[in-house]
């Protein structure tokens, strides 16, 4: 084989990975409801009131199109849309309108890594010029906007679902600001209702090893640790990883039940092989581990999941009116998206909802390199489709949590039933400032209770 | 001969006047833009576009480089960049404890950090040289990309010596916050852009540039004649190494920090494939290519065409107009300008007078001097003794 075989290769593989990256948008896109039809769903509160007039306000939107989390990016995208849909639509109009000052909307796309993200909110925010950037989606990218928004002091940063702590809980950016909870507050309730009802007093972990499982892990250990339950084994993998033969092996089996906080596929790939090696132990999950993604997957293991106990923002099975308005506005306006609404969606919409109230509270007005703005967005509160919204002296927002248990419905079909919910939950999940759960980031080795 | 030598000298002169006219228009690129631009845009086109392109150009340069006269595609090339950046941000950053409780960070000023990053970004292509230089074809491209996947995981999950996923934060260069500066950082990339393009472009013309190339032509020949022909390739590697290691200290510089993500599968691709569109037999293609893969990844997303949005299939668009590029220039772009070019000249001067013997002979791949490196040749067919002069020059 001589060199020249070796460049056409090169050639080949390139055009291979193009063509993959090609299809790999493709398949995982659904036609954007831009133009939602104003009729399908009644706004829930014009903005026509506000006194707004000759400007444009461009948002920039910012969510991972590709790589592990492109489907949640979808989601993240919806709720941006379907909040200015419900919040600033006027009659007869098209596009979206606060008073007489259209809003504009500028998508990107990352792919969940923080040099990505970094670059494409650049774009958004040097080179598209937009006003107020929401986003971005994952943990680590969030902890990379925080930087950045203090070097652009002038622009305001809204989190998209980014759920790492210490996004703002240490060393905050006055210029960013998060209306959707941390990875945290999304376990409020479980480690209690483990250590508690459940009566499970030692577990193993099993979570992908970056900041956001961190945060997910340390928001359940809080309140497990100090009911006096044991954390014995932590494994942290890889997000993204597919075997995970070691890792079952590893699991001792004198626990009374595995905590998993993976996402997506890597859920449903631990869950297979957990059982195919014939692993009997409860789960308890984390936010993301066993959403609809996980549980509508056709799967021998799905049995396996019926008594697993989770704790998330959203529910699907709440009744809460305004929950119902918003489950029935999403469905209406976008008859492609998922079943039911899920965590990403609701954050990127809290976060697009908190934009649009701070706006309206200045009539769109972003002079002097926006403080008044910021000022009135930190103030901000509001009624979300799960509970009352308000933001903590970190511009962190202060909301609902859900302690849910997976049951198998009369169809047949497996869903997370709420078991109770908590309103007003602070990022501190309630410990006192001087905790010593507090006085560490989260980490790899952090809470820790042997 | 007096054709060939005023063939030479008009060579010569477009040799000197193209890059030369290339460098000024490079050197009055920030100067213009904000001219045409807001400041936030004028910067946003220094940094993001201008630099990124620069710092993408010289990881590209070095594929180029050793793909062109070692006949070595390595897909390692991003590897070492991120390698570099890793040791840039180690020697750079103040003693810190990670999350392991290890204590990692030396203190050093940018430069110092930048000249050990640099020679350890060297040695480091040596050693995947000399791993890999035994092999060819498949299983060398399979061997770079295994190390180049390995690094990947080793620095995701080495907490005590890289930090992990969440890397290393707040590494400054020497012209600082690139925002704050941002035509004294273009400026510092554009430097060593045109140092690292003209260092290769002298070092192939030396002895060992040739013995390199002759190297890659037949390897079998030149084992007989007593090259060490492991040897040179390993130099070829350590030379890639150090190429790929400027770009990752000037990628680490205008980041301002670095994690794995800078060296997942993707960047290792994307390096390939801005030196495929730019052309892997031409040095300066890798400054074209990269300068047409970053503007196709920024402005995908805002392209509509017929009122359909790319903006959520950005992705599908950037495929779509690569799998074009490959389609239509299998040679690169710049290997579409050269070689239309050329069949023009060899058209014009066939029409004028019948081709001279050297011409004929010379051909356009056989042009080892110009701009184009020629396509590597078979070993079987080059069995004539009577061309053995390379090999003992």
């Amino acid at each position: 084989m001589t060199f020249a075989t070796t460049k056409k290769l090169a050639v080949l593989i390139a055009a291979t990975a193009i063509l993959a990256a090609a299809c790999s948008s493709g398949n995982a896109t659904t036609a954007p409801a831009s133009q939602a039809p104003a009729d399908s769903a009644a706004p829930a509160e014009s903005m026509a009131a506000a006194t707004c007039s000759g400007k444009t306000i461009k948002l920039g939107g910012l969510a991972t199109l590709e790589g592990p989390f492109a489907v949640p990016g979808q989601e993240g995208f919806r709720g941006i849309e379907q909040a200015l849909n419900d919040y600033a639509k006027v009659e007869g109009k098209e596009g979206w309108w606060l008073g007489d000052c259209e809003i504009t909307l500028t998508k990107e796309g990352s792919d969940a890594t923080p040099a990505v993200a970094l670059e494409k909110a650049k774009k958004l925010i040097e080179q598209d010029d937009v006003d107020i950037l929401i986003g971005p989606l994952s943990g680590d990218e969030g902890l990379a906007m925080k930087d950045y928004a203090k070097q652009v002091p002038d622009k305001t940063f809204v989190n998209g679902s980014s759920a790492a702590q210490d996004t703002t809980f240490r060393d905050p950016a006055p210029n960013f600001f998060r209306f959707s909870t941390d990875g945290a507050q999304w376990q409020a309730g479980l480690g209690k209702y483990a250590f508690d009802d459940k009566g499970y007093k030692k577990v193993a972990l099993v979570a992908e090893d970056y900041s956001f499982p961190y945060t997910q892990v340390g928001g359940f250990m809080y309140e497990f640790c100090e009911a006096g339950g044991k954390v014995v084994q932590k494994n942290w993998v890889p997000l993204g990883t597919k075997d995970y033969s070691a890792v079952v092996s590893n699991l001792p089996t004198d626990v009374d039940a595995i905590y998993v906080a993976l996402g997506g596929a890597d859920a449903v790939n631990f869950f297979t092989q957990y059982q195919a090696a014939g692993g009997k132990a409860k789960f308890i999950g984390g936010s993301i581990t066993v959403d609809q993604s996980v549980l509508a997957t056709e799967g021998a293991f799905a049995d396996s999941l019926v008594g697993t106990i989770t704790a998330s923002p959203t529910s699907d099975t709440a009744t809460e009116p305004a929950w119902l308005e918003y489950v029935k506005n999403y469905k209406a306006q976008f008859p492609d998206g998922l079943p039911y609404p899920g965590l990403f969606a609701l954050s990127y919409y809290n976060e697009t909802v908190g934009v649009l109230k701070g706006l309206e509270a200045v009539n769109g007005d972003l002079s002097g390199d926006q403080k008044a703005f910021m000022e009135a967005l930190a103030k901000v509160t509001f009624d979300g489709p799960t509970g009352p919204v308000s933001l903590d002296s970190n511009r962190q927002a202060i909301s609902s949590n859900y302690v849910s248990e997976i049951q198998k419905g009369a169809d047949g079909k497996l869903a997370a039933v709420v078991i109770s919910k908590v309103d007003n939950i602070p990022q501190t999940l309630g410990l006192p400032a001087d905790s010593p759960y507090l006085a560490q980031p989260v980490s790899r080795d952090f809470p820790d209770c042997p | 001969m007096s054709g060939m030598s005023s063939r030479m000298s008009g060579r010569a002169a477009r040799r000197a006047g193209l890059p030369a006219l290339g460098v000024a228009l490079l050197v009055l690129y920030p100067l213009v833009l904000p001219l045409l631009f807001s400041a936030n845009q004028a910067r946003y086109w220094t940094l993001s576009i201008g630099s990124n392109s620069l710092i993408l150009g010289v990881v590209a340069l070095s594929l180029i480089f050793m793909s062109g006269y070692g006949g070595m595609v390595s897909l390692a090339q991003a590897s070492l960049a991120g390698f570099a950046a890793y040791i840039v941000a180690i020697m750079n950053l103040l003693p810190s404890s990670t999350a392991t409780g290890a204590t990692i960070g030396f203190g050093w000023p940018p430069i110092p950090s930048a000249i050990v990053a640099l020679i350890l970004a060297t040695l480091a292509g040596a050693l995947v040289g000399a791993i890999a230089s035994r092999s060819s074809g498949i299983y060398f491209l399979m061997l770079t990309l295994a190390i180049a996947v390995g690094f990947f995981y080793v620095v995701l999950q080495n907490y005590e010596f890289f930090g992990g996923h969440i890397g290393f934060a707040q590494i400054l260069g020497p012209t600082g916050q690139p925002r704050a500066n941002p035509i004294a950082f273009y400026y510092m990339c554009l430097a060593v852009a045109v140092f690292a393009y003209l260092g290769l472009r002298y070092l192939v013309r030396t002895q060992l540039g040739l013995t390199f190339q002759a190297v890659r032509d037949n390897p079998r020949r030149m084992r007989a004649l007593g090259y060490r022909v492991s040897l040179h390739r390993i130099a070829i590697f350590a030379i890639g190494g150090f190429v790929a290691g400027l770009s990752g200290v000037l990628g680490v510089w205008y980041r301002g920090n670095i994690s794995p993500g800078v060296v997942d599968l993707s960047r290792t691709i994307d390096v390939l494939i801005i030196a495929v569109i730019g052309g892997l037999g031409y040095p300066v293609g890798a400054f074209i290519g990269a300068v047409i893969f970053v503007i196709l990844d920024v402005f995908a997303s805002s392209v509509e065409v017929f009122g359909f949005s790319f903006d959520e299939r950005f992705n599908t668009l950037i495929g779509l107009a690569f799998v074009v590029i490959v389609l239509v220039a299998p040679h690169g772009l710049v290997g579409l300008v050269d070689r239309g070019w050329k069949g023009t000249k060899r058209r014009l001067s066939s029409s004028r007078a019948p081709a001279t013997a050297g011409e004929a002979a010379a051909g356009p791949a056989g042009d080892a001097t110009e701009e184009g490196i020629p396509a590597p040749v078979d070993p079987i067919d080059q069995r004539d003794p009577g061309s053995t002069g390379i090999g003992n020059s």
